[in-house]
């Protein structure tokens, strides 16, 4: 024993005699031009210990010897080197050719970064993975120029409204995801942990080889493979964190409500009364009456009674949970020998809603793998089965109360939510506890109610993967053949208790409905692809089929009266009345492709893609085939010789491309002239004695037999250029994207006799814009330990017109008019002036009218005559902006220093317009909602400098500018804190990695929008679902 | 590897199976999908000819789109006879425009109302198109042919009815707008609708069968009555006394001499559950009870009627409704003393059944409609409890035969047969009487009348009123007799100071009818009505 500690002593002291300091100093210069490099990082190995090589490319460090020096540089392959006994090391480095080799996914194929010819976009994973949101469409919100994102719903498990370059069409104008080449229309399902790489197809020539699903774009996604190093990977991605609301409405208290809508009401006798009586019997005599449904209220005569002017219910605080939680576990292990690649992955998501009876949680399984089976085969699977379960708050509803949120703006905040104790009403019945009858808008159900007496219940399973085999017959020939299913099983459940709180908020018997659809899609791809590489000549020729069958299968019913309706009841076969259990629905489209594509590279300095794709779909009868053509060139002008003398350019690339695209996003059978039969709904008529159903058939719309895809075809000229050793790039792209014959819903005068719009290929829209990308990386010396930083922004300006009608007509939507000369979906109104302040000032403004039939009188709103003839008629109805932002942004800040990494990350956008419908609902006569706190700046003959019209004339809440408001906002998206463990701690416990972090997401936002929150989908705001302001810890831990 | 090569990378082999793969995969592409009916394979069998016939009939019952378009809402709520209601004057304001002359060319009601009957109209022209060319068989002899073909006619003329007194002349479709092209269509004049309607009706009398010959299950289709009915009724607006004489003439004698109608012993009884369809229909607008109806988000998906909820009292002890088309003080004081009608039409709640006067008491009015309330229709004459939130089984009563009696008295009086004008009026007050005589004394001897042709015009005019009070004539009554200005002045100035200051004048020349919807008027070019 004494031996070995002595042994062990000498051993250490050994050590220490060995671990003297020594100064090494060195040029560090770069490989290819043989300049100095400035700025290169250089550490030793596995400790903080660092410095910088100064502007001469010249270093000096302390180390110990046996150390190891680590040089970095971006753009530069890094270099390790061993100290030995030399004290002057100089340095030559590469470039990183891994960096110029960087191969990017375009659809059928993939190519290298540096011979792109189109307009393709890549988002880290990590970037995406900062976003605590279900899935990457949000988090791909500002991370890319173009590419606009608005989470539209705070509504967890909610799908974001994506649009590439603008809104395209009408239409359906969402991009689509192709998931390890299965072609999908949303990706909530997947797990932002389970993503190896993101690319965004924005011009014509990357998306046509798509055809007509290319029109609006293409995000590709590959998810995570092994790899075939022999090693496997362990990690373990977590965070948790809660949810609030940021914002909220300011509204009256219920003594200053009551008095104002008094006032407002301007009937004598009430104020009287009111003024006399107090507020318990005003509402007794005004409001409740002697309705069952209320408590008696206390009064003089019943001194015991419900005490309505005690309570104050704060309904906002009531409907919106505070610290909803939100958690996400992904446990992923991959690797790989030789011949075989897998990677697992199993993850939890869960999310509560901030606003009460929404919530979303989610499972997904993921399994890749690839075997070498021969030589010359390779086979493979991608499989994903995902299963999520909702609880939906429902949203933005025009309705008042057919949200939880404006229904809580309904209800008057002199409303208990649930009666106190000892609450009886006049027929002595005991009201305790119960939910409350809303007694100023009666037509409203209780939020409460709505969560208590109904249960909802959406799950979604869903199978998503494909097999593929690999042939490599000869050199440079490849054949893939791949079938995929992507399989859908969504089962709603609903069912509401009877119940009854008021003569509106009542269920006479317990009701459920029950249903479920089935959604497949099933495809069988052939693709062919060679590569060939002659001298200076480089071909790769790409050519396949695809065919494709989309079924739908739907079947549902419902009953009522459950006699034991506790939970596991909960099924049709337990209703005993009304059951309808015959409902059933089917839907099947298909599509055959043909697809090539050619790429053509001369002396890596002039690239060429031509690509060619023609889809048969049994969506349009009398026009099955579609032709989708486009070509694109791209010249890598820092390869010329002539150009490698400049210093400082890294590279530059100019592109130019056009495609025309399409876009068949419609439903399938809408060509279709059909009878409907399938009533009761439209077509069926009671006759007889017995009153019973008697089948009908009609024809609901004459349809358009000669429909099809709408055209997109678009130019794009772009640059990408890197300086100073990569330390700044950039991309720059200039697009014009027009949408021909776009299918617009034309309706027809109301003598055709169509139920629904019929469509014809009618319209054109115009989008332009400019892309512009920038990223500048760098490291300041200041210590010995460097501070590395990153700072990226995007910005993109949209410009979007509908240039022509084309005989099709004007589209009124709510509150918007998509019109030629104007941007999709215009708010279309009058502009509001003011408040007429005398019964003369109208009249002399409205001159066509005689003082007895003016709608106009004094308070009233003083709207523009554009044309002023003296009247306020459809024809001054102007342009008052339009939902969608011009600009969009985002800029990300990056910061590592020692183990700590910091990113910073806003977003915003700028010239949308909001219609805010909750402010014209608060600002209202306070019949149907609480009022807003601005309306104690009410016009009146005593309050001349009133802003606020009449509440109660309906003329006062016409379309104007009034309540068109900006939504314009600047957002801190996220903001995140991370601290990597050193590693010489970790390993023993045989952690490569633990990272943990602090994050923000919503922390602030810049806005003058006066509503919930400024992310509105479309544009009108009746209360929607505000996005939450979030705080997380989480951790990243690789074994 | 270079075998496999040889074999099956050469052209050859590829080239066939690609063409054939191409060939039958356009078949592939083009092959009908499942559930899904075209057009031309619809019309083959009797059935369907029946069922296309049956979906005409589907948007007379439509009273809810966007909003709320029961007739009533004209008829009743414009004239003297009632007021909106509801909870406040924001509660259908559309309507509240239209009650006080302030109509705007986009009002939602008028749009909606617009729509529904041209839907109506195009289903009828679609079995007008198809059924006569088809072949009869086991299930549709020549027979039902013919009268499946009648009724089309009859619910063309209708839908036509019910736009031309609102709207005035609107576009005269009489085929199946297939394509685009033909969308342009202009506004025929008023006469021009008229004489459709009426070449529509004689078609559709020729063909129709007479109410008894009917199976029970096919009840509240329409009969050779209703044709008859429909042509007396359209030959008045048309003021071609004459010819509505001679409709009313062989309507009265299918009544009186065939027995297929009859006035109902009690005059509650044509506003009952129990009394739908009965001897005193003769057409009705056909709704059941039934839970599934939805709220009306599918538009138009109508099995009942939302006419009992409208009408229905605020207080949820008469029910619960909302309390629209309230009964005026002037409707109520227009019956003569004793008038059993008056309580059976209008429902004066006791303070105690008042819950919130504020909401329950518009504009000065208390009054409730009776006769859609169904207030006496449940067990032991309780209030019905609807089994749906919303809507109500009791039909519509289009045409009655009390109705009937007062319109050919009308054109018998002003064909100067006052003697067949005086025997119609006094069978229906004499039903009114029920059965005491000391009751509503026979024409002249009551309301300071004289045996002359203009009183007993004016007697007809006032039994008009009161025996249909509250079931949407009125209004377009007062336009046809052309009086509107002089009764609806005479009203607002004995109006409620409340209520009057909400009206705006009545002009002549633009308010007796409404506007064509803006949104007609640019999607199809029409021209507007005087005045909007």
């Amino acid at each position: 024993m004494k031996k070995l500690a002595l042994l062990t002593c000498c051993l250490f002291l050994w050590q220490f005699l060995l671990a003297q300091e020594i100064v090494i100093t060195g040029i560090v210069t770069a490989a290819d031009d043989k300049l100095p490099l400035p700025g290169v990082t250089i550490q030793v190995k596995g400790t903080n210990l660092g410095t910088l090589s100064d502007i001469n490319g010249q270093y000096s460090i302390s180390v110990e010897r046996k150390d190891v020096l680590v040089f970095s540089f971006v753009g530069i392959k890094t270099q390790e080197i061993t100290v030995t006994d030399q004290s002057v090391i100089n340095v030559v480095l590469e470039p990183d050719v891994k960096m110029l080799t960087e191969v990017v996914a375009i659809g059928y194929g993939s190519v290298r970064k540096s011979d792109l010819t189109g307009s393709v976009a890549s988002v880290k994973s990590e970037q995406l993975q900062k976003t605590p949101a279900a899935g990457i469409d949000q988090a791909l919100q500002g991370r890319v120029a173009g590419v606009s994102v608005n989470a539209g719903s705070g509504q967890p498990g909610a799908a974001a409204e994506v649009r590439i370059r603008g809104i395209g069409t009408v239409n359906n104008s969402a991009p689509i995801y192709v998931v390890d080449g299965v072609i999908l229309d949303n990706i909530s399902f997947l797990n932002p942990n389970d993503i190896e790489s993101t690319e965004i197809l924005k011009d014509a020539s990357a998306t046509a080889i798509y055809g007509s699903r290319g029109a609006n774009g293409v995000i590709l996604i590959s998810t995570i493979k092994g790899k075939n190093d022999g090693k496997s990977r362990i990690s373990f991605n977590t965070y948790a964190g809660v949810q609030n609301r940021w914002n909220k409405l300011d509204l009256m208290q219920s003594k200053e409500f009551a008095e104002t809508i008094i006032a407002l009401n301007n009937v004598q006798s009430e104020s009287n009364f009111y003024n006399n009586r107090g507020f318990n019997d005003w509402l007794s005599a005004y409001r409740t009456g002697n309705s069952p449904y209320y408590p008696v209220i206390k009064s003089n005569s019943n001194p015991d009674g419900y005490d309505y002017s005690a309570i104050e219910t704060d309904w906002q605080d009531e409907v919106f949970q505070k610290n909803a939680f939100i958690q996400n576990y992904h446990l992923a292990i991959d690797g790989g020998t030789e011949k075989s690649t897998y990677a697992i992955s199993a993850s939890f998501f869960d999310q509560e809603g901030t606003i009460m009876g929404s919530d979303y949680s989610r499972i997904t399984l993921r399994l890749n793998t690839t075997h070498q089976a021969r030589k010359w085969l390779t086979v493979g699977q991608n499989l994903s089965l995902i299963s999520s379960e909702g609880r939906n708050a429902m949203n933005n509803n025009a309705s008042p109360g057919a949200s939880i949120l404006s229904a809580a703006l309904a209800m008057a905040p002199w409303d208990p939510t649930h009666y106190a104790e000892g609450a009886v009403n006049r027929n002595g019945e005991d009201l305790s506890g119960q939910i409350s009858a809303s007694s100023n808008f009666r037509n409203v159900t209780n939020p409460f109610s709505m969560v208590e007496n109904s249960n909802p219940s959406d799950k979604v399973e869903r199978w998503i993967g494909n097999v593929f085999l690999e042939i490599k017959p000869a050199k440079g020939l490849t054949f893939r053949s791949d079938v995929s299913l992507d399989l859908s099983n969504n089962r709603n459940k609903l069912f509401k208790s009877a119940y009854r709180y008021s003569d509106y908020d009542k269920a006479d018997k317990n009701f459920l409905s029950s249903s479920m659809h089935r959604y497949s899609t099933i495809k069988y791809e052939n693709i062919l692809t060679y590569n060939l590489d002659l001298n200076k000549h480089s071909f790769t020729v790409m050519g396949g089929t695809t065919a494709e069958e989309y079924n739908y299968y739907t079947m549902g019913g419902s009953g009522a009266s459950i006699l034991n309706p506790k939970e596991t009841n909960w099924y049709l076969s337990q209703t005993t009345d009304n059951r309808s259990l015959s409902s059933d629905n089917v839907d099947r489209t298909r599509m055959f492709s043909v697809l090539g594509r050619l790429h053509y590279a001369f002396g890596n300095r002039y690239l060429a893609t031509m690509t060619y794709r023609a889809d048969g779909t049994s969506k349009f009868p009398e026009n099955t085939w579609g032709y989708f053509p486009s070509a694109a060139l791209a010249w890598r002008v820092s390869e010329e010789s002539w150009m490698k003398g400049i210093r400082n350019l890294d590279y530059l690339k100019l592109r130019i491309g056009w495609g025309q695209i399409g876009n068949e996003k419609i439903g399938g059978d809408s060509f279709l002239l059909t009878m409907f039969n399938t009533g009761p709904t439209f077509v069926d008529y009671v006759f007889g004695a017995n009153q019973e159903l008697a089948n009908g058939a009609t024809v609901l719309t004459y349809i358009n037999k000669g429909g099809r895809w709408e055209v997109t075809e678009q130019v794009d000229v772009g640059v990408d250029f890197g300086l100073f050793n990569s330390r700044i790039s950039a991309t720059v792209d200039v697009f014009v994207r027009d949408t021909k014959e776009m299918l617009l819903n034309v309706k027809a005068p109301g003598h055709v006799g169509n139920r629904y719009d019929a469509l014809a290929n009618v319209g054109t829209v115009r989008n332009k814009g400019i892309e512009i990308s920038l990223e500048h990386m760098n490291t300041i010396i200041t210590s010995a330990n460097p501070l590395k930083y990153n700072i990226s922004g995007n910005v993109s300006f949209i410009d979007n017109e509908l240039t022509a009608l084309n005989g099709g007509a004007r589209i009124y939507g709510d509150r918007t008019l998509t019109d030629k000369g104007l941007g999709l979906y215009t708010f279309w109104g009058y502009e509001y002036e003011g408040i007429y302040q005398t019964d003369e000032e109208a009249l002399e403004h409205l001159y066509a009218h005689t003082a007895s039939s003016i709608p106009y009188k004094a308070g009233d709103a003083r709207y523009r005559d554009l044309n002023s003839d003296g009247k306020i008629d459809d024809e001054d109805k102007m342009d008052l902006g339009n939902p969608f932002p011009w600009l969009n942004y985002g800029i990300n800040l990056g910061v590592d220093w020692m183990n700590f990494d910091l990113q910073v990350f806003f977003q915003g956008v700028y010239g949308n317009k909001i219609y805010n419908a909750v402010r014209e609902r608060t600002e209202g006569p306070g019949t149907e909602a609480s009022l807003s706190t601005s309306m104690r700046n009410v016009w009146s003959k005593e309050n001349t400098n009133g802003d606020i019209p009449n509440p109660y004339k309906a003329v006062n809440f016409l379309t104007s500018s009034r309540f068109v408001e900006s939504g314009a906002y600047l957002r801190l998206k996220n903001i995140q804190l991370g601290y990597t463990i050193p590693a010489a701690i970790t390993k023993r416990a045989e952690i490569d990695r633990f990272r943990i972090y602090l994050s923000a997401s919503n922390l602030f936002t810049f806005t003058n929008y006066t509503g919930y929150d400024p992310e509105i989908r479309s544009g009108v705001d009746y209360g929607n679902y505000p996005q939450s302001r979030t705080f997380m810890v989480g951790a990243n831990i690789n074994f | 590897m270079n075998r496999f090569m040889k074999k099956y990378m050469s052209i050859k082999t590829w080239l066939i199976p690609m063409a054939l793969l191409l060939l039958s995969c356009n078949d592939w592409l083009t092959e009908t999908g499942p559930g899904v009916t075209e057009l031309d394979d619809f019309f083959s069998s009797g059935n369907t000819a029946i069922q296309s016939v049956n979906a005409a009939y589907v948007p007379l019952a439509w009273d809810y789109n966007s909003t709320f378009i029961n007739e009533w809402f004209i008829g009743d709520v414009v004239s003297d006879d009632a007021l909106k209601g509801g909870q406040n004057i924001n509660d259908m304001a559309d309507v509240y425009d239209m009650e006080n002359f302030k109509t705007n060319t986009n009002n939602g009601f008028l749009l909606d109302f617009y729509r529904a009957q041209y839907q109506g109209i195009s289903r009828s022209n679609l079995v007008l198109q198809e059924v006569p060319n088809m072949q009869t068989d086991t299930i549709m002899d020549a027979d039902l042919k013919d009268r499946l073909v009648g009724e089309a006619k009859f619910l063309r003329a209708l839908y036509y009815f019910r736009l031309v007194r609102v709207f005035g002349g609107v576009p005269k479709i009489d085929f199946v707008i297939l394509s685009g092209n033909q969308w342009k269509q202009p506004r025929a004049s008023m006469e021009e609708i008229y004489q459709f309607i009426i070449d529509d009706l004689l078609d559709a009398e020729k063909k129709l069968w007479v109410k008894s010959k009917y199976s029970s299950e096919d009840l509240g289709r329409a009969t050779k009555g209703a044709a008859q009915a429909m042509l007396l009724k359209t030959y008045l607006y048309t003021h071609n006394f004459v010819e509505a004489e001679k409709w009313g003439k062989t309507l009265v004698k299918q009544a009186e001499e065939d027995g297929e109608y009859n006035l109902c012993p009690n005059y509650k009884d044509n506003f009952t559950l129990a009394g739908e369809n009965g001897p005193e229909s003769i057409f009705e607008i056909q709704y059941m009870a039934d839970p599934q109806s939805d709220y009306g988000e599918g538009f138009g998906f109508s099995r009942g009627t939302f006419s009992v909820i409208l009408t229905r009292s605020r207080a949820s002890k008469l029910g619960g409704g909302w309390g629209f088309n309230k009964p005026t003080q002037n409707l109520y004081d227009s019956y003569e003393t004793g008038d059993p009608r008056r309580d059976e039409t209008i429902l004066n709640p006791s303070d105690e059944d008042i819950e919130t006067p504020s909401q329950e008491i518009y504009l000065g009015s208390r009054y409730l409609n009776k006769k859609y309330g169904m207030y006496e229709d449940g067990p032991g004459n309780t209030i019905f409890k609807l089994d749906h939130e919303s809507r109500g089984p009791i039909n519509t009563k289009v045409i009655r035969y009390a109705d009937a009696l007062l319109m050919y008295a009308e054109a018998c009086a002003e064909n100067n047969n006052l003697t067949d004008a005086k025997w119609a009026l006094e069978k229906v007050r004499e039903r009114a009487r029920g059965g005491d005589n000391s009751l509503l004394p026979s024409f002249p001897n009551y309301s300071g009348y004289t045996d002359s042709k203009a009183d007993l015009i004016k007697a007809i005019r006032q039994e008009r009123r009161v025996e249909l009070a509250m079931e949407g004539h009125r209004w377009f009554d007062l336009c046809r007799w052309g009086i509107a200005k002089q009764v609806m002045d005479a009203y607002k100035a004995n109006e409620s100071e409340e209520a009057k200051g909400h009206m705006a004048d009545f002009i002549s020349g633009t308010h007796e009818l409404f506007p064509i919807p803006a949104d007609e008027i640019s999607l199809g070019s029409l021209t507007q009505n005087n005045g909007y």
